[in-house]
């Protein structure tokens, strides 16, 4: 019991506050880690500017840190089918999300997001990856292309 | 920094976008040390292959991290050869962290040194070579062997390993050596000597025949796995490919496999910590087994391990290891197990409960809790009297759990009569049935035959009234 659960406050791009509790983003974000320790984040007043990070974006990422501290006991295929469950979102989200996480640190979300783009072309052929990460042009000239082709040809 | 950078521009770029739905995010957006970072990811092949999905993806490859090089079928060996080649000068190698070999040499002996030459930088940390088919020795790159990054090194080459005058692994955290011929004591001692760190270690075949002697000591070392068997060395002296000593100095030392066929001797020291062990030894060929001299120094072998881990938790002896022990003389100065809680039994085919080593381990182990008998466990006659005279401690004060992995006839059933009457603080029983040992063809009868072969087990006298058995059928 005894002392209160700390907490420290994170601000979005648009200036929300969130509050969070200290342990949860200590134990996943590297950089917040860092500001704690080396004692650059006054409890009393000072709250976090994350300017990159758009609000819906944030709190998905504080859901994410809180359940992997509160649940990491869980058996494996259970935390996996959260982690899926949470990654269940458009490609916009996933990128926001990514850059969240890049920005914060957080190495455990930052891989399940990586592991979740290499799915996207891990055995896939050229065009159903080109559709997928929506590239239109490709940009090479019609010869570039001829010869890709003659190279590549299990690709195609 | 260049991250930072890229970010911010990104941001911005997304913000004016906003009001329009058609703004969809492209993974082709990611910044290059991200998309870098998911390409190395990706098997070799595919990683090369993101260079035609556009021309932003073109050259990003190039920086990859991790290389997996493996190569496929005879006939497309000349394929591979060209494409490693090829892929040598068009990558970047001074950014591989992890690199992968696995190849044939035969012939082409100076292109391979041509390609640990290229691949292989000064800030690689994961290094993994399987070459075979070596005709002329290999050579490493010197700056190999004194990688102040390295932490991964897995080297499985049925050659002579030369090693340069200095070697100095600074990080080397696990290394797994597989085949290799070491040329003399002291490249040996060099190499054990050169790795500080090293954590856990892996000897698999390797021949030490030129060896008299070496000293492996790493106050790090939590494990060593080591596994050698002549007839998996391809070496033409069988004679003469054993009788090196082995010291192993293991301050922090926490687990120790061997699984082999005695040809070499090892000395544990400071070997108190070690919690987790298992030993297998193995006969050289098959019919050798009833030969009495290699029994009894097999037995002795075993016996001088089993003495230098007297603070083991969890110990698995193979059934070959529990035979030769009961031929040695040595056996009544087996030393006292008082920390032992799981004896596990790995074998394919069931053990005799009235093995004179195993009841003298059950004997000297006054705190075991685990019992287990993976092949299963047998007793010729239906007689528990003359077994457990006296019984072992751990029988009537700690011993829970009773697991057997496999049953099928009566000799058996004996034995778990005996051990049922003699468990008198057992919580549970757990038998596992294989319904193809009771009907090779037909599941159906197989299943129905164990199943009634397993009631007889119910009616047995259990002198632990609350113990639980539990079948489970495959």
């Amino acid at each position: 019991m005894g002392s209160p659960v700390k907490k420290i406050m994170l601000c979005s791009s648009e200036k929300e506050i969130f509050s969070v509790e200290e342990q949860v983003m200590v134990q996943h974000s590297v950089i917040i880690n860092n500001m704690i320790e080396d004692g650059s984040y006054n409890h009393e007043e000072s709250k976090i500017p994350l300017d990159c990070v758009d609000s819906k974006t944030l709190k998905k990422v504080i859901d994410y840190c809180t359940h992997h501290t509160h649940h990491h006991n869980d058996n494996q295929e259970d935390l996996e089918a959260w982690d899926a469950q949470f990654l269940n979102v458009d490609s916009n989200g996933l990128y926001d999300l990514l850059m969240a996480a890049n920005y914060l640190e957080i190495r455990n979300l930052l891989d399940l997001i990586y592991g979740t783009i290499k799915n996207m072309i891990k055995g896939k052929k050229i065009d159903e990856i080109r559709r997928i990460f929506n590239i239109k042009d490709h940009g090479f000239t019609p010869e570039e292309e001829e010869q890709n082709r003659k190279e590549y040809p299990h690709f195609y | 920094m260049v991250l930072e950078k890229k970010r911010k521009k990104q941001c911005k770029g997304r913000g004016k976008g906003e009001g329009n739905v058609e703004s969809s995010f492209s993974i082709c957006d990611l910044p290059d040390a991200i998309l870098q970072l998911i390409i190395s990811s990706l098997p070799t092949k595919e990683a090369i292959q993101t260079s035609i999905l556009s021309k932003r993806w073109e050259h990003l490859w190039r920086d990859i991290s991790n290389i997996e090089l493996k190569e496929g079928k005879p006939e497309e060996r000349q394929q591979f050869m060209h494409f490693v080649t090829r892929l040598l000068v068009a990558c970047n190698c001074s950014s591989l962290v992890k690199f992968s070999l696995t190849c044939n040499v035969d012939k082409d002996a100076s292109r391979v040194n041509e390609w640990l030459c290229g691949f292989i930088n000064p800030r690689i940390q994961e290094l993994c070579l399987c070459l075979y088919g070596i005709e002329e020795p290999l050579v490493f790159p010197d700056q190999l062997f004194t990688c102040a990054t390295l932490t991964n090194f897995e080297l499985d080459m049925q050659h002579v390993f030369n090693l340069p005058s200095s070697v100095h692994f600074r990080c080397l955290r696990i290394l797994t050596l597989s085949n290799i011929i070491f040329p003399d004591s002291s490249s040996a001692q060099q190499l054990f000597s050169g790795c500080p760190a090293l954590e856990d270690l892996y000897l698999i075949n390797c021949n030490l025949k030129n060896v008299q002697a070496v000293c492996i000591y790493s106050p790090l070392l939590r494990q060593i796995h080591i596994r050698e068997d002549k007839d998996g060395m391809m070496d033409e002296d069988h004679d003469e490919i054993g009788g090196c000593k082995v010291l192993i100095v293991g301050t922090n030392l926490k687990s120790f496999t061997y699984h082999g066929d005695c040809m070499n001797e090892y000395f544990l020291y400071c070997s108190t910590l070690v919690i987790d062990a298992s030993i297998e030894v193995l006969p050289p060929e098959y019919y050798w087994v009833r030969e009495v001299t290699w029994q009894i120094s097999s037995g002795n072998f075993t016996f001088r391990l089993l003495k230098m881990l007297p603070n083991v938790e969890k110990l698995s002896m193979s059934e070959t290891s529990i035979m030769t022990l009961s031929r040695t003389s040595l056996l009544g100065q087996l030393p006292l197990f008082g920390k032992l809680a799981e004896l596990d039994f790995d074998s394919f085919s069931s053990i005799e409960l009235s093995y004179k080593a195993l009841l003298m381990l059950l004997r000297n182990s006054p705190c075991l809790q685990v019992l287990r008998f993976q092949g299963g466990v047998s007793q010729p006659k239906d007689d528990a009297n003359c077994i457990f005279d006296p019984l072992p401690v751990c029988f009537s004060r700690t011993l829970k759990m009773i697991e057997i992995g496999g049953i099928s006839e009566e000799e058996e059933l004996f034995a778990i009569k005996i051990l049922l009457q003699a468990a008198s603080v057992l919580d549970k029983l757990r038998i596992q049935c294989y319904w193809h040992s009771f009907d090779r063809d037909d599941r159906r009868v197989g299943l129905k035959r164990s199943k009634e072969f397993c009631k007889q087990i119910l009616k047995y006298p259990k002198s632990s009234m609350n113990c639980e058995i539990e079948f489970e059928y495959y």
